[in-house]
């Protein structure tokens, strides 16, 4: 066992040489590319960590997408469910006023043609009663209608009350002295004078007696003076005579509208 | 029969000798230099690498993970002298299956050498870590009394690295060659077997001892970054 100091000095230089061999050929090359390597695989792991964020964004994205879709078609659907009963609405309502504006116009056809029908009826029910009337004066009276009917007007002007007859014949004094008499048809003479004769007993010698003739009245004699009038006319029958008939009609329909039904 | 490759005196010019020592050193020189070189020729930065780069990752990186266990620092700085320490005993030890081989190692010039460049490296180190006045102040710690003992120690310390490891090495050349003599069939291969692991549980224990010493060296206080001191007791406890 002994140290041979050349040699020691040797091996230190070897070894020192080796050092630096080694370390230029084998530990830094090695270290660097290890270093390298996990740096590459460092960064590939951030850029799938990255990738997979941005998917993760992206997914959450579509998810909010579908959600606001989603919302979106149901408040659609809502909207044009509302849409479609307000329009139910409005057409049933529309329908309920074309039908009422039709049972109204109906209505107010069936009522003029009511009237229509009781006025015609009434128009020739007087003419007709006129006519008959007039042939059974004279046939079984002797005496015209017209007479007839100056009596009873000439009732009529004596029955009222005094006062009245009073204050007429003051106003009519006051007013033009005059006291026209309307009739439906042409009075003959010995009738115009009878009423004239009646009128002066009621109202006084004073007065003028004027005598008109119009349409308006259905078969009767008028008296108007200063604003007041007596009449005698078929007129009151007729309107009596047409409630009745038009009570008759209502009843007839009240009858005949159930078995329709 | 020769015990030391020193007596081997394979060329002579002058007064100058080359003894097998140094041709068998040149040899594992050669070997670790150009395999490295040629591993690491093309080095795969992917990946995909080839066997023989994993091979030396795998060694790299062990050395570096040991380094930094025992020392507690970043490896950069001790992996080329720690590292070629390890790699240049079990080197130089695992060839003896080789016949006719004769490691460097079993010389005591060779361990000396190494102990030697630790004795070197580990001021060196310590200097270049913490500066001239803290690693020398390190002498008189805990007293001023303490210093003849610390100078001791650290001279023992190199000796004993390196009469462990020829030791070690010497003496399993040896019973082998004594065996050869006694029984010459099977049982000179299994003391082989057993030479190639004891020589490589001396490299890692001498390199790993080194790292000891300079980290120790290169801390501020004994025991500050953990219990690498015990590390090294244990270790050398081993041997």
């Amino acid at each position: 066992m002994q140290i041979d100091w050349v040699t020691v000095a040797a091996q230190i230089v070897n070894f020192v040489i080796l050092v630096w061999l080694l370390k230029r050929f084998l530990y830094r090359p090695v270290v660097r590319a290890m270093a390298r390597r996990e740096q590459h695989i460092a960064d590939r792991l951030h850029e799938a960590e990255d990738r997979e964020k941005a998917a993760q964004d992206k997914a959450e994205a579509y998810a909010e997408k579908e959600r606001d879709l989603e919302q979106k078609r149901d408040e659609l659907l809502r909207d044009a469910r509302e849409e479609a009963k307000s329009y139910r609405k409005e057409l049933r309502q529309e329908v309920r006023e074309d039908m009422e504006a039709e049972r109204r116009q109906m209505h107010k056809q069936v009522a003029r043609d009511q009237a229509d029908f009781v006025r015609d009826l009434r128009r020739q029910i007087a003419e007709q009663f006129e006519a008959l009337a007039r042939r059974a004066m004279s046939d079984l009276a002797d005496s015209s209608l017209e007479a007839q009917i100056a009596d009873a007007f000439a009732n009529r002007v004596r029955d009222m009350d005094a006062d009245l007859r009073q204050r007429i014949a003051e106003a009519a004094l006051r007013e033009d002295g005059r006291l026209t008499v309307t009739s439906a048809f042409d009075l003959p003479a010995d009738v115009r004078r009878q009423v004239t004769r009646v009128l002066h007993e009621a109202f006084g010698d004073r007065l003028d007696v004027i005598y008109e003739q119009s349409d308006d009245l259905t078969c009767g004699i008028e008296l108007r003076a200063a604003g007041h009038s007596v009449l005698w006319s078929l007129d009151a029958y007729l309107d009596e005579f047409e409630e009745r008939l038009a009570e008759k009609i209502q009843e007839m329909a009240a009858k005949t509208q159930p078995e329709a039904a | 029969m020769e015990i030391s490759p020193d007596q081997v005196v394979l060329w002579r010019w002058g007064t100058l000798e080359l003894n097998a020592t140094i041709v068998f050193t040149w040899m594992v020189m050669a070997l670790l230099a150009v395999g490295a070189r040629v591993i690491t020729w093309r080095l795969s930065t992917t990946t995909r690498i080839s066997r023989w780069q994993n091979l030396v990752e795998v060694l790299v990186e062990g050395m570096r993970s040991q380094i930094r266990e025992v020392s507690r620092q970043e490896p950069g700085n001790y992996l080329p002298f720690i590292g070629t320490l390890f790699l240049f005993i079990a080197v130089s030890n695992a060839l003896t299956i080789v016949p006719g081989w004769q490691p460097p190692t079993g010389s005591l010039s060779t361990t000396t050498a190494l102990a030697l460049c630790v004795l070197v490296a580990v001021p060196v180190f310590a200097i270049a870590e913490r500066g001239v006045l803290a690693y020398l102040r390190k002498y008189v710690q805990p007293t001023f009394f303490m210093l003849p003992f610390n100078i001791i120690g650290e001279l023992s310390r190199t000796v004993a690295l390196a009469v462990r490891l020829y030791g070690n090495i010497m003496s399993g050349t040896v019973i082998v060659g004594i065996l050869l003599s006694i029984v010459p069939f099977l049982f000179p291969i299994v003391m082989q077997l057993l030479g190639l692991l004891t020589g490589l549980i001396q490299a890692y224990i001498f390199a790993i001892l080194a790292m000891v010493y300079i980290a120790s060296a290169t801390r501020a206080h004994p025991g500050e970054h953990g219990d690498s001191n015990e590390g090294g007791e244990n270790a050398s406890a081993q041997s």
